[in-house]
């Protein structure tokens, strides 16, 4: 179970930073904010 | 708060290299990644939702809290590449790709900001997107309508339209989507090649330190 969990959580932080960082650091002007 | 186009663009990186990863065979092996400072973007995440999110949206349009907020960004994308510098000079062709498009891209986008006050939105562009004069006559927090090209600040703005598509994205963008693709993509892949025990590193693959992962 733990090892499952440190699985997921090795695929699932790299991801989580990466939205984290698009949504901080892109700037499409979409109409919105 | 996110809309929708705004979520598509924010897991298109993350998709992109997932899709990678699953297809690609043999994945490659390499040590972490290794990437330091990531605290950096939970100060930058920070600095956005006090700006968009508490702040009314009269003080978030501010000049001087955009030029801020486009500074206090720009610190932070050189910080982190200070702080990866090894990364930089001695990491893996991708690995060192990944973070210099990455940083030029953060940086593309915030110079406008600190520059003007706000991300400008190039007039030309929104209307190709398909944006109405009537939804350009009051720019969102954050943006400012250019009627032309003919300032070069506006060049790193939002020019490119998505056409019919309601986006209008910068060059920062398109190098901040790439080089965030290529980082996630590795970070995936190397922790999917390193499931191996028998996994050797390529020779000068990338510098990484002990504990330290992406």
């Amino acid at each position: 179970m733990r090892e499952a969990l440190k699985k997921a959580s090795a695929v699932a932080a790299p991801i989580a930073i990466t939205l984290a960082a698009v949504y901080v650091f892109a700037a499409p002007f979409t109409g919105s904010h | 708060m996110v809309g929708g186009r705004q979520l598509v663009l924010m897991a298109l990186p993350a998709v992109v290299a997932l899709l990678y990863v699953m297809v690609r065979r043999p994945v490659p092996r390499g040590p972490a990644l290794g990437l330091r400072g990531l605290w950096l973007v939970g100060v930058a995440l920070g600095l956005h939702i006090v700006r968009f999110e508490v702040l009314s949206p009269t003080v978030a349009s501010g000049t001087g809290v955009g030029r801020a907020h486009g500074l206090l960004t720009l610190a932070c994308a050189g910080g982190f590449l200070a702080l990866n510098w090894a990364t930089v000079t001695g990491g893996s062709p991708w690995a060192r790709t990944g973070l210099v498009t990455s940083v030029a891209g953060v940086a593309a986008n915030a110079l406008p900001v600190a520059l003007v006050g706000a991300m400008p939105v190039l007039r030309p562009a929104a209307l190709s997107a398909g944006f109405t004069p009537a939804e350009l006559a009051s720019a969102p927090p954050g943006y400012v309508v250019a009627a032309d090209a003919g300032d070069p600040v506006v060049w790193l703005g939002d020019v490119l339209p998505v056409p019919g598509g309601l986006t209008v994205l910068s060059l920062g963008d398109l190098l901040l989507f790439a080089g965030f693709t290529i980082l996630i993509g590795l970070a995936l892949a190397l922790r999917a090649g390193a499931r191996s025990a028998t996994d050797v590193a390529p020779v000068g693959a990338s510098i990484t330190r002990e504990g330290e992962s992406t």
